[in-house]
């Protein structure tokens, strides 16, 4: 075999290698966005509880207006209870079977449609997104309908993006999230490396 | 912390990139070097804001980039194309791999 034909074996051999992962495992050099939640209105249904519930975790937290997340491999639901059938003690006391049958096969519980997530996406650690915060929506309780309302992006320099959830299953992805001191960087250097090459083309093509 | 990342990177790619085009070519060590820098200074930037921004795959910027830097050695060292493509896989390989260490040891 050709030395060239060994240097693109071997050139797409490393690539397919080192091709986006999608394994359980954060990469070194990567890390994971996550994701916070705010029930926005909750205060508006002070006769209710509302839960969060997930496989694996967490078996149970009472949710307030402070935002919530929990573990990066979890997919979680809102459940909701009247305060009056809502006893904390017997719950706490509960196995896991129990537990799951509290939250699923009980009449006295309504759960949410919504499934949330705990991780938005891996990037690179040097992006400059640090989390996201989705607020939600309680547009019903009777049944219980929970919606995506907007979504705040939160960068490293402080600043937010916020967008507004048009269909629910699709996010709505950040304007431009470049921070002002980089936009130099990733426009002004390329445009001018882009010129000097053009010009030193040009100038040999015409002298 | 990005700034760090991204002048240690600019820096890592241009001196891995420039001694191996000199180790092939042969030219003018300042010519290699200027030209390093100048295609670098084109292809790192845009390459690093797709990867963190639009497209997390390092596969495909990989390739597009050896591509785009093949075609930027042929023009400025005035050489074939063959030799060009070999140059840049070589370079961009061994710049990958230095890269990838790298940041795996942060």
């Amino acid at each position: 075999m050709k030395s060239g034909n060994v240097v693109v074996l071997v050139f797409l051999i490393f690539c397919f290698l080192f091709s986006p992962a999608y394994a359980d495992v954060i990469e070194p050099g990567q890390k994971n966005v996550p994701i916070y939640y705010v029930l926005e209105n909750i205060n508006d249904y002070p006769q209710y509880v509302f839960l969060l519930h997930g496989s694996p975790s967490p078996d149970l937290v009472v949710l307030n207006s402070s935002s919530f997340t929990f573990y990066k491999f979890s997919t979680a639901r809102i459940y909701l209870s009247k305060k009056s059938d809502f006893n904390p003690a017997a719950i706490e006391k509960m196995n896991f079977t129990q537990l799951d049958s509290y939250f699923n096969n009980n009449s006295k519980v309504s759960k949410s449609d919504l499934e949330l997530e705990a991780i938005y996406e891996t990037f690179s650690e040097s992006s400059p997104l640090e989390n996201v915060t989705i607020i939600l929506k309680i547009v019903s309780v009777n049944p219980l309908k929970i919606e995506k309302s907007r979504i705040i992006y939160q960068y490293q320099n402080g600043k937010t993006d916020q967008q507004n959830y048009n269909q629910q299953n699709t996010t709505p992805p950040p304007s431009t999230p470049v921070p002002d001191n980089l936009f130099l960087y990733y426009t002004l250097i390329p445009i001018l490396a882009a010129l000097i090459i053009i010009s030193i083309l040009v100038y040999r093509r015409y002298r | 912390m990005i700034f760090d990342f991204i002048l240690t990177s600019l820096a890592l790619t241009v001196v891995v990139e420039a001694t191996l085009w000199w180790i092939i070519l042969r030219d003018k060590p300042l010519k290699i070097v200027g030209y390093a820098v100048l295609i670098n200074f084109l292809t790192l930037p845009l390459a690093q804001f797709t990867y963190f921004y639009l497209l997390n795959n390092l596969f495909f910027l990989e390739v597009v980039v050896v591509l785009v830097e093949s075609l930027l050695i042929m023009l400025l060292f005035q050489i074939k194309y063959p030799k060009a493509l070999y140059v840049s896989i070589l370079a961009n390989l061994a710049s990958a791999v230095l890269g990838l260490w790298w940041v795996y040891s942060l």
